[in-house]
């Protein structure tokens, strides 16, 4: 092969929607391209976490990188915008064209751009939620009463968000999360029904409450320099993929989130929250948004207002 | 010059015993939080963290210093002690040379790291700083191990011995 | 080939006694001057990522604990509880110095220490009942393994870490599989007590097992506490190694007042020099796996084995080899690291639980620390004993037999492993 795409991720479940878009990518890649690129998988955190991957892309050891945002957040502040809670719709239909043909997907393209990075659309990673185990949730109130010790990413918006909610936002290392919950060294944690498949966290939980906090945004990043260094006719390839895989992708993720709610209610019992309820989880986290100005910057947080404005 | 004394001998081994100090009372004050107060610090595990990475590497530079790295001595046993000396030689060339390397090589990375202007999410550190660890332990450990090979050829060598691992 | 490149440089330097950390750092970054598709500053960053792990804060403290341990009179009691147990039996000292072993390996998380603290103790005993010199440094050497099979354990979080599976799991794993080869040894001190009865004597039954427990009653409790506490969800299995050290530092200081703060800084102090070409090995270790990794090498190995491997029994006899080979010259924390991401996703291609396989690979490279040329319980055993490394190894021959038929009993009874974690979740 001419040239080499490194592709670095952190999951290993081969069944996971966006696993399948990104093995999607890499086979189009290989075979529109006749070879001429050769795409390298290198999943299962192989070239190590969030952190590191993101680091590696920017100083060009790797090439490609679909992230979630908010393990790239401390290299570009602006992704802080995902950050907000209860600001994007939760419907995927009206949310992808949001996320990837907006005043936000511009701005990002702009910033990242500013940063070496090209942006290759939003990929569905799906709605936080927060599972507990024991702990019946349907309001902060029932949080804050209890107590409860909720696992964070090392994140300081999430861990805002907790603190107004009542809970006590924990970090604990990923690898020891699922023992953690096992032992009920923590009462709770925050991911999308992906994640609590593949991790088995359902195994250890007895509550998944539908808050949709946040979205769990997966980004394409590509290296701009690697990008700019290949000829038209490679380039071409590489965008259309990315722009197909978003497609792909998107109605992957839809399908699936009703087999996934259907495997994940055959361990949990699944709590549905009602929009008052929701309110109320929208009420009580309403100062992150200055925080996530604070960090992403005025343009960037206006650009998602504007963007959901008009969706809506 | 007592005092220069003082840190050469110890210098290393004093930052060493300080760090470990601090990991351990760090983690007990994050259960001891968790648990019975209810209200986890969110920052111990990263300072942790960073700490015993800066360990580590200044750690290499202490283990030449005391002769306590871990290698094997297969060749210098079957062929006798006549190549001793000459085997503890390559040995700290080897060592010298990775140490010069890591030096030259991480200073335009950190330079790098710099402009990429990442920081860590709980202390908000700038993480460069963790880095940094790179060039000043291997930078020590070149010195340390050119202080080692100029005893051996002043004719005092301490015989290097294997040391408890994990 | 750059592969091959950079396995060659690596072992060549280990021969040229180069050591074996720094060794690990030029077979990562070897293959880039060749033309390799890899570059120092990523094996730079690596190193550095690689220590910068939460599960990694295990290995020092641990370290630590087993030091405060011996200084603070909490393994010495250990000792007597094992003793007054067992001891009237044939062999009685031997058996209980696997007790012993598995005693103190319940709340440290490291072979040699164990090696160290239990050895220092029974060595002397032994040999005053007229144990053989030699059987009583096999004895410790190979029981000391247990330090690592009996949970907690420094390459289970180090396993765990590598694998992202969970540790807690890992450590009720390896309850059943460290109680069989204790047994395993047990079995072979019965033998030998009974062999050498006449020339053995036996002093116990001088002290009942009651008043041994009263006076061993808080060490005994140590191993309760850093169990109980990871299970009842205290802290976690990487925090358990600081509650190690600030329960031995209490019952040393308040209880026993075996310990001065003196004393406490010095354990400190002598644990700084003992974990110092230890840490970076990690470092350097997943350095190397990175290169490896980054040239293809699990993609290779998966097709190499795929090829003749037909199942998953023939599969684990191929790994458990390769990891005894590994597990001879390479360290254990560095071994885990660069084989985990290459073996794992071969192993469960074929179906083999990531807990299951983790207490193989645990128990294999515990056997490591018995096996030259590196293996660190050797050449502590030795300097306890003034038997020479090979001179203890001519001994080895019956003991090592019963740790490898204890590894094949726990890579063919999976359900000594996974029983427990099963049967609890
Ligand atoms: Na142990
Ligand atoms: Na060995």
């Amino acid at each position: 092969a001419d040239y080499t795409m490194i592709m670095a991720h952190g999951l290993s479940d081969r069944a996971h929607p966006l696993y399948k878009a990104f093995e999607k990518i890499e086979t189009d890649i290989e075979e529109r391209s006749e070879g001429r690129i050769d795409v390298v998988d290198q999943g299962g955190g192989a070239l190590g976490g969030d952190r590191e991957v993101m680091e590696s892309l920017m100083l060009g050891d790797i090439q490609f990188a679909p992230l979630g945002t908010s393990g790239a957040v401390q290299f570009i502040p602006e992704f802080a915008v995902f950050d907000i809670p209860y600001v994007l719709p939760t419907d995927p239909a009206v949310l992808k064209p949001l996320l990837n043909d907006s005043d936000l997907s511009e701005q990002l393209t702009s910033v990242l751009a500013d940063r070496g990075i090209m942006f290759g659309g939003i990929l569905d990673g799906g709605f936080r939620n927060l599972t507990t185990s024991g702990t019946e949730v349907h309001t902060p109130a029932d949080i804050a009463d209890n107590g409860l010790r909720i696992r964070v990413q090392e994140n300081p918006v999430h861990i805002a968000i907790w603190r107004d909610l009542g809970a006590a936002p924990t970090p604990i290392a990923f690898p020891e999360l699922y023992g953690a919950l096992q032992q009920g060294v923590v009462d709770g944690q925050e991911n999308p029904y992906g994640h609590i498949l593949s991790q088995r966290f359902y195994e250890v939980q007895d509550y998944l409450i539908n808050t949709q906090h946040i979205f769990l945004a997966n980004i394409n990043l590509i290296n701009q320099e690697w990008f700019e260094g290949l000829p038209e006719d490679l380039q071409t390839i590489v965008s259309d993929v990315l722009a197909e895989s978003v497609d792909y992708q998107w109605d992957l993720q839809a399908e699936a989130e009703g087999d996934m709610r259907e495997q994940l209610a055959e361990h949990l019992t699944i709590i549905d929250l009602t929009d008052e309820e929701i309110a109320q989880f929208r009420d009580q986290t309403s100062g992150i948004i200055d925080m996530a100005r604070e960090r992403a910057g005025d343009e960037t947080v206006d650009a998602l207002l504007s963007a959901t404005d008009s969706a809506q | 010059m007592k005092a220069l004394l003082f840190l050469e001998r110890y210098f290393e081994r004093i930052i060493l015993t300080a760090s470990l100090s601090v990991m351990a009372v760090v983690l007990l004050a994050q259960v001891f939080m968790r648990y019975f107060m209810r209200s986890p610090f969110v920052w111990s595990e990263e300072l942790a963290r960073y700490i015993l990475v800066w360990a580590a590497i200044l750690g290499v530079s202490l283990a030449v210093r005391e002769r306590r790295h871990i290698s094997v001595d297969f060749l210098p046993v079957v062929m006798g002690p006549r190549v001793t000396g000459f085997f503890s030689v390559i040995a700290h060339l080897g060592v010298l040379a990775f140490s010069v390397i890591l030096v030259w090589e991480s200073l335009p990375l950190i330079e790098r790291l710099k402009m990429i202007g990442q920081t860590s999410p709980a202390l908000n550190l700038p993480m460069w700083m963790v880095y940094l660890a790179v060039p000043v332990g291997f930078g020590l450990t070149a010195l340390r191990t050119l202080q080692a090979l100029w005893m051996d050829f002043r004719g005092h060598p301490e015989k290097p011995h294997p040391e408890v691992s994990s | 080939m750059y592969a091959a490149l950079s396995i060659v440089s690596f072992f060549v330097l280990l021969l040229l006694t180069v050591p074996v950390a720094i060794s690990l750092g030029f077979g990562a970054i070897i293959p880039a001057w060749f033309g390799a598709p890899t570059n120092t500053g990523q094996s730079i960053r690596t190193i550095v990522t690689a220590i910068d792990s939460f599960p990694f804060l295990a290995v020092p403290l641990f370290m630590m604990a087993g030091d405060l341990m011996t200084r603070g009179g909490l393994a010495k009691r250990l000792f007597s509880f094992a003793d007054a147990l067992l001891g009237r039996l044939n062999g009685g000292l031997a058996i209980s110095t696997v007790m012993a072993c598995m005693l103190f390996g319940a709340i440290s998380g490291s072979s040699p220490a164990t090696v160290a603290a239990i050895g220092a103790m029974a060595i002397p005993l032994l040999l005053n009942q007229g144990y053989d010199l030699r059987f009583a440094s096999v004895l410790v050497t190979t029981a000391g393994t247990l330090g690592v099979i009996v949970p907690p354990s420094i390459p289970m979080i180090i396993y765990g870490m590598s694998a992202n599976v969970s540790v807690s799991a890992l450590f009720l794993g390896g309850i059943l599989p460290a109680a069989t080869i204790a047994l395993l040894l047990m079995g072979y001190a019965f033998w030998y007590g009974t062999k050498n009865k006449d020339r053995i004597t036996t002093t116990a039954g001088q002290t009942s097992i009651l008043k041994a427990f009263r006076s061993s009653f808080w060490a005994l409790l140590a191993p309760v506490i850093v169990l109980g506490g990871i299970y009842s969800g205290i802290f976690t299995p990487t925090e358990a190694a600081a509650i190690a050290v600030g329960y031995s530092v209490f019952v040393s200081m308040v209880i026993f007042r075996e310990l001065t703060f003196r004393g406490l800084v010095e354990s400190v102090a002598q644990t700084s020099l003992t974990i110092a070409p230890i840490l970076i090995i990690a470092g350097t270790g997943a350095a190397i796996g990175r290169t490896l990794n980054l040239l293809g090498v699990p993609g290779m190995l998966g097709d190499l084995v795929g090829g003749n491997v037909s199942d998953a029994l023939m599969l684990l006899l191929v790994v458990n080899v390769i990891l005894l080979v590994v597990g001879m010259v390479m360290e254990t924390i560095a071994a885990i690291i660069v084989l985990t991401p290459i073996l794992l996703p071969l192993v469960t291609q074929y179906q083999i639980d990531p807990i299951h396989f983790g207490l193989i690979m645990t128990v294999n490279l515990a056997i490591g620390f018995v096996s030259p040329p590196v293996g660190a319980n050797l050449y502590i055993a030795s300097g306890l004993t003034g038997l020479s490394v090979v001179r203890i190894c001519q001994g080895l021959l019956v003991p090592f037999a019963l740790l490898l038929l204890g590894l094949a009993i726990i890579t063919y009874v999976p359900g000594l492993t996974l029983g427990l974690p099963a049967l609890l979740n």
